[in-house]
């Protein structure tokens, strides 16, 4: 019979120490072989069942999103043959899903969702939804000057972020960075719309948007290496 | 018997919510057993669980899934009885097992059932386990008699103890207002995926039953003080926002309404403390706690939550729901309410009165609930005899909640024998 010297309570024969404290047991009067033998109250075998896949229950309602999102794109399609033939107007439509259905269902179809092909899909997408209308809508020159640039100039945006974002970073850095990487965005669109003809303002408004989101990053750099800020802003801010 | 409540019935109300709650990592799960005086015959045993499951079939069952609700169908498989494993109450797969909701393991002189909720509820897994006990005995060669708890297999299954209960009595026409808040939850380092902390203390009856009549307390209501207490300490010394500390205590309601069902007809009443009103010692708390329980057992306010529960089951746009739809709703609401706001569960099943000649042959029973998502202390509490069990589950390695509850026993004058599965 053994007791915890720390906790007063009996211990189990077999137990090596203290459940509640830790304390290591000794008890110079037993044997040590006795405390081997005994029973222990669990057996030591710790069984981790099988990983059931995440995907069953995911499975089916991405399919239920998947037909939800199909079911205009149909309506669409049979309008466009049937009642209203002027142009392929459907194609807008369609392009316009793909592309939602790959921002915002593709990454939960992927088993482990990989952050570059998702950047990757979303960007040949953006683009190929950018040709659709630009197509149908407008001329080639639009296209060339203006939507491709500032896509591809997002797209690298994001690229850098989530390069930074590989490491473990403190929550304010990060929000920091978003508002560093919108800033960035704001100023390059605002010069190639400049540019292409199509803002004539494009340049000053892409300037004003790049300082503004830049303070607030800045005001992010500052809450971060800042410790009395941080203490202040938890303390107003908790929730 | 009507020969369809055998071959497949409903999940009772209480069930419902249970296949929804199934996550990849957790289920409602909790472990009864019984410590006998000799060691286990696994296929002895094997043979007492077919019998036992033959007098009680709302066991030998599988959940299957309907187009609206889920549903029992009887299994045709055999059940399986396992060597013993360090971590009960892992999370339940309607399709391994054989099927079975339900895992029998033995270790040593031990017979141990993983249950799951949506079979029955702590009365009816102690029922269960009992007969399994006294069969194996009997197989054994000892002469058990029947009773309450243990049933004579030979009998054939009673509907009574298969009906859902609660669309028998629930018939209030009054609102419940449940007045859930956030409540407090004592965090810690969480232990890996499909393990948890289990721990019981082993301790006399009379003596602890001594103490809280000294108190003019019941034994559940001094261990729901004790646990509120103890949190409300810890609370304080972690110097936050205080939020409420809040206890769930399930009823069996088979007290209050008489019914034989084996399986669920528990409520949870909920206990509440709150910091925020000011400083309490522990004989305010015992007092608050004693007369939230004494006020909130009252069959009348029981059956008003009971009809509100069964309000939500009968709701016709909630029944024209399809299954996944409701599970996921179930999985979003359980996610969002819940533990968040239980800070302590506390499952007392109370005295277990066996046969007189199985007293001799039973060391012990063994009662777990299964380690919670949140809450630092999932108890439970059964006696039999002069043997009273109170177990700790727990997700995070800590144990300073436990050994504050145990070490205050111990300085009350309760001999507490400790057993863990992570000693």
């Amino acid at each position: 019979m053994s007791y915890c010297v720390n906790c007063g309570v009996e211990l189990d024969v077999s137990a090596r120490k203290c459940a509640l404290c830790g304390t290591a047991v000794y008890n110079p009067n037993e044997n040590g072989d006795k405390q081997k033998e005994a029973v222990r109250p669990f057996s030591e075998y710790i069984y981790l069942p099988e990983e059931l896949s995440p995907y069953g229950r995911k499975k089916l309602i991405l399919a239920i999103i998947t037909t939800v999102m199909l079911i205009p794109n149909i309506v669409c399609i049979l309008l466009n043959l049937t009642l209203f033939k002027s142009h392929p107007w459907s194609l807008g439509v369609i392009s316009g899903s793909l592309f939602l259905w790959s921002a915002f269902v593709f990454p939960f179809v992927m088993k482990k969702p990989r952050p570059y092909i998702l950047w990757a899909a979303d960007s040949i997408l953006a683009c190929l939804n950018a040709l659709v209308f630009v197509w149908l809508y407008s001329d080639m020159k639009l296209l060339i000057e203006c939507l491709l640039p500032i896509i591809a100039s997002c797209s690298l945006c994001v690229l850098a972020y989530m390069l930074w974002y590989r490491r473990k970073r403190h929550i304010i850095l990060k929000i920091a960075f978003v508002f560093l990487a919108f800033s960035l965005v704001c100023l390059s669109s605002g010069i190639i719309l400049k540019l292409s003809g199509l803002l004539a303002f494009g340049t000053e408004i892409g300037i004003i948007c790049f300082v503004s989101f830049l303070a607030i990053a800045c005001f992010f750099f500052y809450c971060y290496s800042s410790k009395t800020i941080r203490r202040w802003a938890s303390k107003r801010f908790f929730f | 018997m009507r020969k369809n409540t055998f071959e497949w019935f409903r999940l009772d109300n209480a069930a419902k919510i249970f296949p929804g709650q199934n996550s990849r990592t957790w289920s409602n799960v909790f472990r009864f057993g019984v410590e006998l005086k000799e060691e286990i015959d696994p296929a002895v045993l094997e043979k007492a669980l077919e019998r036992t499951l033959k007098r009680i079939p709302s066991f030998n069952v599988r959940i299957r899934n309907g187009f609206f609700w889920h549903y029992f169908e009887k299994n045709p498989e055999k059940p399986l009885v396992c060597p013993d494993i360090n971590n009960p109450c892992y999370r339940i797969n309607f399709k391994e097992n054989n099927g079975f909701l339900f895992r029998t393991y033995y270790h040593g002189r031990r017979i141990c059932v993983d249950v799951y909720h949506a079979l029955c509820d702590g009365y009816g897994a102690v029922i269960f386990v009992s007969t399994l006990a006294a069969e194996y005995l009997r197989l054994k060669g000892y002469s058990i008699s029947h009773n309450e708890f243990v049933l004579d297999v030979n009998e054939q299954p009673k509907e009574e103890e298969m009906e859902d209960a609660y669309s028998r009595y629930a018939s209030s026409r009054v609102k419940f207002d449940r007045g859930d808040k956030w409540a407090y939850h004592a965090r810690g380092t969480r232990v890996p995926r499909h393990t948890g902390n289990y721990m019981t203390g082993i301790m006399s009856f009379k003596q602890v039953h001594a103490i809280a009549k000294g108190y003019g307390v019941t034994v559940t209501e001094l261990f729901t003080a004790m646990l509120v207490d103890i949190h409300y300490r810890k609370q304080l010394r972690e110097n936050k926002k205080q939020k409420e500390i809040s206890v769930q205590v399930p009823v069996n309601l088979r007290k209050a309404f008489p019914s034989k069902t084996l399986r669920n007809f528990v409520l949870c009443l909920v206990v509440r403390i709150n910091p925020n009103l000011g400083e309490y010692t522990f004989e305010e708390i015992l007092r608050s706690v004693s007369l939230q329980l004494r006020l909130a057992n009252d069959p009348k306010m029981i059956n008003s939550l009971m009809t509100e529960n069964l309000k939500i089951e009968r709701n016709p746009v909630a029944r024209l729901l399809p299954l996944p739809v409701k599970d996921l709703g179930v999985g979003i609401t359980f996610l969002i309410t819940a533990e968040q706001k239980t800070s302590i569960l506390l499952s007392n099943v109370g005295l277990v009165k066996l046969p007189e000649e199985m007293y001799e042959l039973v060391e012990k029973y063994i009662f777990y609930t299964g380690a919670g998502k949140l809450n630092g202390a999932r108890c439970s509490a059964m006696s039999t005899g002069d043997t009273l069990i109170f177990g700790f589950s727990s997700c995070y390695e800590e144990t300073d909640i436990q050994r504050e509850f145990f070490t205050r026993l111990v300085k009350m004058g309760v001999h507490v024998k400790i057993e863990s599965n992570r000693d």
